[in-house]
């Protein structure tokens, strides 16, 4: 898989490890970095009523406001495609922000885009929607920049491939999408 | 711009009037820079972004989804013992939203209610305290409550009736509704008010679900008399089925020395059935144990009062954010793989980063749930 020549659309969850465990400013050198148009405004996120458990000052929006990574934004025909092909399960399953990188993909001719997640269910999602291979783990993002750490294990190869391989399976069952 | 944004503009107008609200106060709760973006919204001249559509949504407490498909649920039938003086439609289309969400999870789970609420078919034209009074004896029976009701109400509602009850700050004027739709039946109760003066809320407001079939806004309608009247049914079988007479009856006998019955004794059966010692005494009148003179005499005496009030403090429970029964079906939902980590937060209206202590104040730990497994015997 081709990391470096494709641009990393992240999910909220492998932004706050990426801060967690310092590689978020390594990672934006190494890779053109995208994040949602939804997770990029939704300040509560990345909001911690506790002090201390946010584990640097993550901000988003000024990273996009200075130009150092893109918002994408899924138009409202794009949404209500994806949408439209999910059952009620499914439409009740994802965060709206999930919902738009999936849209995004969804769309996505050019194959120039790959879905950074931890999620189970947004791996299975994007499985059954046939885009397994617009997706990649954090661990293997890591690698692919010479980054590599020690990663919980929701963010690693074996655990994205295992939920691929269940997405692909009710793919083949017509679970969750059945008018795709 | 297409139809398809003229259609969503005027979708959004359509449920922004509904709520009573301007251009500007819409923009200002979705966050928007000026009201004039809500205007070329509606009017359709204005491509929207998928962010901007969200925190519209949740400013007019719906779902994208809805926004988008235009799919909105069938209208609610709502009940309001009281009003709220401020942002009344707002709290009603919160409320809404958060049931609809409830059912959610319970069909993700696949959970249905065990068994129908019972029906009472009271004609508010002709029906009497004495009906009120048969009907909290017969839902009593037919719920299974026991010998405390109070204790047993909210348990007994939400489990095998699949009834949504949700708290709000009602601010003074409100103090609770009763609600029937797509998502079966909702209660919202104030969460400002003692906990027995919600369980008598509780209580009311079932009498609207129970007589749902004859009493409703359409028979009530104009008439302030009979509005009246139907509140006054409600508070007479809430009073019933929280203080049923031959269970209170025993209780007070054993209390009872030489003809009388001390205000330390009636405090403390007010709060062994959870209710106000105001609602205990009137149920005594209403029971024939004390006289209506004697019930005022004895709420006017300050050393009463100041008994009842001792014992407030230990015994004021206030409920917890979200009801447990909800916050469970989530973590079930989540744990059996059919939500996402940032939807399981985002209705538990948590962060992810604050994920894992909102869910230990409800008593559960947020574990990878592949993490720990054991051998059964189940093939």
């Amino acid at each position: 898989m081709l990391i470096r020549s494709k641009q990393l659309l992240l999910d909220a969850s492998v932004i706050i490890t990426a801060h967690e465990i310092d590689v978020w400013n390594d990672l934006l050198r190494e890779v053109d970095v995208a994040v949602t148009s939804i997770i990029a405004h939704d300040e509560s996120l990345f909001f911690s009523k506790e002090a201390g458990l946010v584990p640097a000052p993550i901000n988003i929006t000024a990273l996009i406001q200075q130009g150092a990574i893109p918002e994408l934004s899924a138009s409202m025909s794009e949404i209500e495609r994806v949408r439209a092909v999910f059952d009620e399960e499914l439409n009740m399953a994802l965060h709206d922000g999930e919902v738009e990188a999936i849209a995004i993909l969804y769309a996505d001719q050019s194959d120039s885009l790959l879905f950074c997640t931890s999620d189970k269910v947004a791996i299975r999602v994007l499985a059954m929607l046939g885009l397994s291979d617009s997706g990649v783990s954090f661990e293997e993002v890591l690698k692919a920049t010479g980054l590599s750490k020690p990663l919980p294990h929701e963010y690693c190869a074996e655990y994205f491939d295992r939920y691929i391989a269940e997405g692909q399976t009710a793919r083949i069952q017509g679970k969750g999408a059945p008018y795709d | 711009m297409g139809e398809v944004q003229k259609i969503l503009g005027s979708r959004i107008r359509s449920l922004r009037k509904k709520l009573g609200i301007t251009q500007q106060a819409l923009a200002e709760q979705a966050g928007l820079s000026a009201y004039q973006i809500v205007s070329e919204i509606e009017r359709g001249r204005r491509d929207v972004k998928a962010w901007e559509l969200v925190k519209i949504a949740d400013a007019l407490h719906t779902e994208v989804r809805y926004l988008i498909a235009g799919d909105e649920p069938a209208p609610a039938r709502v009940l309001w013992r009281d009003y709220p003086e401020k942002g009344a439609a707002a709290i009603e289309a919160s409320f809404l939203k958060s049931c609809r969400q409830y059912h959610g999870l319970e069909s993700l789970l696949g959970i249905t209610p065990k068994r129908d609420l019972p029906v009472v078919e009271l004609n508010p034209e002709t029906a009497s305290y004495g009906d009120a009074m048969l009907a909290a004896r017969d839902v009593a029976n037919a719920l299974d409550l026991g010998g405390r009701p109070a204790a047993a109400l909210i348990a007994v509602l939400e489990g095998n009736y699949s009834v949504k009850i949700w708290y709000e700050d009602l601010a003074e004027a409100g103090s609770a509704a009763s609600a029937l739709g797509d998502f079966g039946y909702g209660i919202l109760m104030h969460r400002e008010q003692a906990p027995w003066r919600r369980n008598f809320s509780l209580a009311h407001e079932l009498f609207h679900l129970i007589t749902r079939t004859t009493i409703s806004k359409e028979s009530v309608g104009e008439n302030q008399a009979l509005a009246e009247k139907v509140e006054r049914l409600a508070n007479g079988f809430a009073a019933n089925l929280l203080l049923p007479a031959d269970v209170l009856e025993v209780e007070i006998e054993a209390r009872v020395k030489h003809g009388k019955i001390s205000y330390g004794d009636l405090v403390e059966l007010a709060r062994d059935f959870d209710v106000s010692t105001e609602a205990l005494l009137w149920r005594l009148v209403n029971c024939r144990k004390l006289t209506a003179d004697q019930a005022r005499t004895v709420l006017n005496d300050p050393r009463f009062r100041s008994t009842d009030r001792s014992t407030m403090p230990a015994n004021w429970r206030q409920p917890a954010p979200l009801p447990e029964r909800y916050v469970r079906l989530a973590f079930l939902s989540y744990q059996r793989e059919k939500l996402s980590r940032a939807r399981f937060a985002q209705l538990l209206g948590t962060s992810l980063i604050d994920l894992s202590a909102t869910l230990l104040e409800y008593g559960f730990e947020l574990e990878d749930t592949d993490a720990y497994q054991i051998e059964t015997t189940v093939a």
